[in-house]
């Protein structure tokens, strides 16, 4: 089975190379195609593990960041608008979906040992949330950056500066419903909701993140350069702490 | 007097507190890191805020004053919060898109509510961390109530509890490993039943939480001459866990039916 994973993860990693320079070069059928069979191998690859291991794929630092690269491939199948310009929302999703599989580079692919707490339903809801939140989060970063490659002045009414905010919020929402799962499980396995901890600090750390995007004043284009920005750097943050936790 | 109420009112007001906030627990994040605050943030987590204060062992002067400063910064947002709900949520109301201005109302009135929540489970109650107890050993607690533990099943202890080196990928029943405890009130059984890895024992705002077995001579991975094991149990009361509990899924209704009324508009600034 772990052969079969790293096939599949290679093949996954080269087809995903090749929707890009595809969608670069503007051969939209070909992309599409390329993007589809990469996001089934993906797919596939998650399905592996998940049998293997008899839990969910989304614990390991591996697994964890194929789940996220693998719905991030998802919405940048079906979920882009269409636009004129050549390195557009698609382009940077598939941009986004390369760095994740770059960083699983340097995580071991072995199947994770099956583990009691991992079948149990908050701590799936907690990881599982993240993840989905992770994505939701790099999607509209992959909105904002087009938003921001556009020429000044660049206005919030912007279709990408709304899809954008709408990812975003959508993000939040999930890593809050994640946020909820965890207290749950915090409540049941230690007897309280809150702990001490650096864990505990950078979920609140991203949260504040996502509340500063949401809360920037002003109407004119230097603070809708300005939200963007912040919207960017909010999924760098969870990448890091998912990356830290990953390592550690 | 105007031109403060709008300052406090002003989003400009909250970015600046959102930001001493966020260095704040970037802040907290290095000295939890760290292995001279560890044992005080380990302090923090075994027991309520006040005894960090009153205990002679108690928080070092640093992380008595991150704390404070945690608390008073929250508190400055709490202000914002208030002032911005009066002076431009309930004056927005009055115009257009005046039903996603309510659901946004409700919003900050809840996270309010949730973080205060938050702040009275670190003063109100009570928490017992690391009780240690054989079968038919009793553990009192404060208010005329004690814990029993009645009898100990298996003793083994599921991987998420076990250093990772010591993990492996052996398959552990959480049915047949667990412990059942009593409550008593006033030297009469209150109530009774088992308490599991992550299925605590609950009776009204007490909660007795099975966090792992040890041997009898409370070295973890050894079971010397066959006698059963201790459990270590986590014993806690907090009155406002229900309401945090209850709220936190109302402001997640509210932002998934704030998302929902505002995806196809663009507010951002219309």
């Amino acid at each position: 089975m772990n052969h079969l994973i790293s096939t599949g993860y290679v093949a996954a990693f080269g087809l995903y190379v090749a929707t890009l320079i595809a969608s670069l070069l503007e051969w939209n059928r070909l992309s599409r195609i390329l993007s589809v069979t990469a996001l089934t191998l993906t797919g596939c690859v998650l399905a592996g593990i998940s049998i293997a291991s008899r839990q969910p794929p989304i614990f390991e630092g591996f697994s964890g960041l194929i789940f996220v690269a693998f719905v991030l491939g998802a919405l940048g199948s079906v979920a882009c608008p269409r636009e004129d310009n050549r390195i557009g929302v698609r382009a940077w999703a598939w941009i986004e979906v390369l760095l994740l599989f770059g960083i699983t580079l340097f995580f071991p692919k072995d199947i994770p040992p099956h583990r009691f707490h991992h079948t149990y339903l908050w701590v799936i809801l907690f990881h599982g949330n993240r993840g989905l939140a992770l994505s939701f989060a790099l999607f509209s970063a992959a909105h904002f950056i087009s938003f921001r490659m556009k020429p000044a002045p660049r206005r919030g009414s912007d279709a990408l500066f709304g899809r954008g905010r709408n990812f975003l919020l959508l993000s939040a929402l999930s890593f809050l419903c994640g946020e909820y799962a965890g207290i749950v499980w915090c409540q049941n396995g230690w007897g309280d909701f809150w702990h001490w901890n650096p864990a505990f600090f950078q979920s609140t750390l991203i949260i504040l993140c996502f509340m500063v995007a949401f809360h920037i004043p002003g109407k004119n284009a230097g603070f809708n350069d300005l939200r963007s920005v912040i919207a960017i750097m909010t999924p760098l943050l969870m990448l890091t702490v998912a990356v830290i936790k990953g390592v550690s | 007097m105007k031109r403060l109420n709008e300052y406090l009112a002003s989003m400009q007001f909250t970015i600046g507190i959102l930001l001493i906030l966020m260095f704040w627990l970037a802040w907290g994040i290095l000295l939890a890191e760290s292995t001279a605050f560890r044992e005080g943030f380990n302090l923090m987590n075994s027991v309520l805020a006040p005894e960090w204060f009153s205990r002679p062992e108690g928080l070092s002067s640093l992380l008595k004053f991150w704390f404070v400063g945690l608390c008073g910064v929250m508190a400055v947002l709490g202000i914002n919060l208030i002032f911005c709900s009066w002076t431009k949520i309930l004056k927005l109301m009055r115009n257009r898109q005046a039903a996603s201005r309510l659901v946004m109302l409700i919003i900050h009135v809840v996270f309010g509510l949730v973080a205060l929540g938050h702040f009275g489970s670190f003063v109100l109650g009570y928490r017992y961390e690391n009780v240690h107890l054989k079968e038919g050993q009793t553990f009192t607690l404060p208010e005329g109530h004690a814990v029993t533990v009645k009898a100990i099943h298996g003793g083994e202890n599921p991987v998420m509890f076990q250093s990772p080196r010591d993990q492996t990928a052996g398959t552990f029943d959480p049915e047949a490993n667990y412990c059942e405890v009593a409550l008593i009130y006033n030297g009469a059984e209150a109530a009774q039943g088992p308490a599991f890895f992550l299925k605590p024992f609950v009776y009204k705002d007490i909660q007795v939480t099975l966090k792992r077995f040890m041997s009898p001579k409370g070295k973890k991975h050894e079971k010397a001459d066959g006698s059963k094991p201790v459990a270590r149990l986590i014993v806690s009361r907090n009155p406002v866990k229900r309401v945090v509990f209850v709220l936190f899924p109302v402001m997640l209704a509210g932002i998934g039916l704030y998302l929902v009324m505002t995806w196809r508009t663009r507010p951002a600034d219309k």
